[in-house]
């Protein structure tokens, strides 16, 4: 894949008057910082929790589905927080956030954690008790917790490096 | 000796100034504390909810306690060191910030929360375990937390923008 496909529109994006507007006032962006983090928060404390369940380190007496089927909205609308506030901060820098190797780092492991939270890690999470064994769940919520943690790192990282 | 005085004495001494001006200090320092917050904050949430009743209705709820205490010790230890560190290396700014001071109260106001929890509210809690809405001052106690924990990490984040 080539990030140069984006170019275009990571250039539109930039001094397209959305990202004019983001990129003037610190004021604005730390407050997207603020419920960015609201949204780590939502996202991560279900990834963590679950996980940890799966690895039948807590709550072991509660159902995985049982355990989960709370979790999941309340991850999602994190996540959903997490992509706008996201986004918008994005804008206020485009060009230079998307030349940056954490950056793009940060954007390829969001895709296989989005896609595999929703995908295998909702199979096993909501699977009958007893379907899979405990090595598949532990291994399924380790993956998780590797994933997630690896795009908050490689987001940390993107204002150190 | 003004605390401001005290706070400059820190931010001088050698360890404070070869903390700050390290490569490595606010990657792995600071770093860790932001990410805590996924084990700390992003774990009390789950019992604040349920206080509430808003999520996890009618699951015990000290069975979801007992659960969530070890991951909860471990994001708020893992806070309060990288916490201490963070202030410890530049001591004197951060006390010179109006964030900081307003994280300081809200923290107290936390402390304070989880003292009323475990004096009051939790003293009964065999009553209403698995009920699908807790007592009112359980709902109140769990809100309560929700609202000042999101409050403390809004303080902790405007920070880096004031120091």
């Amino acid at each position: 894949m080539s990030w140069d496909l984006f170019n275009p529109f990571v250039s539109w994006l930039g001094t397209s008057s959305l990202g004019m507007w983001m990129g003037t006032s610190t004021a604005r962006i730390a407050w997207l910082f603020v419920f960015h983090l609201f949204g780590l928060i939502l996202l991560m404390g279900g990834v963590v929790f679950l996980s940890l369940r799966l690895m039948g380190l807590v709550q072991k007496t509660t159902p995985v589905a049982v355990a989960a089927r709370p979790v999941y909205p309340v991850m999602t609308m994190g996540l959903v927080l997490m992509v706008v506030t996201g986004g918008l901060i994005f804008a206020g820098g485009a060009v230079a956030y998307f030349e940056g190797q954490w950056f793009r780092l940060k954007m390829l492991l969001l895709v296989a954690a989005v896609v595999y939270t929703f995908t295998a890690f909702r199979s096993v999470a909501f699977a009958d008790e007893g379907r899979f064994g405990q090595a598949v769940n532990g291994a399924a919520g380790l993956l998780a917790l590797l994933l997630w943690f690896g795009v908050a790192w490689a987001g940390r990282a993107i204002a150190y490096f | 000796m003004s605390l401001m005085d005290l706070a400059r004495s820190i931010q001088d001494t050698d360890l404070a100034v070869a903390l700050a001006s390290s490569g490595y200090f606010y990657p792995v320092i600071e770093g860790t504390h932001v990410l805590s917050l996924a084990l700390a904050v992003g774990t009390i949430i789950w019992i604040d909810l349920r206080l509430a009743g808003i999520t996890m209705r009618g699951q015990s709820f000290t069975r979801l306690y007992s659960a969530s205490m070890p991951v909860l010790l471990v994001g708020f230890g893992a806070m309060f060191v990288t916490g201490l560190l963070l202030f410890y290396a530049r001591a004197a700014d951060v006390w010179g910030s109006g964030y900081f001071r307003i994280k300081l109260i809200l923290l107290a106001l936390c402390l304070i929360n989880v003292l009323v929890y475990h004096f009051i509210v939790n003293r009964d809690v065999a009553k209403w375990d698995t009920d699908v809405v807790p007592p009112l001052k359980a709902r109140i106690s769990g809100l309560a937390s929700l609202v000042l924990w999101f409050s403390v990490v809004t303080a902790g984040r405007l920070m880096a923008y004031n120091i």
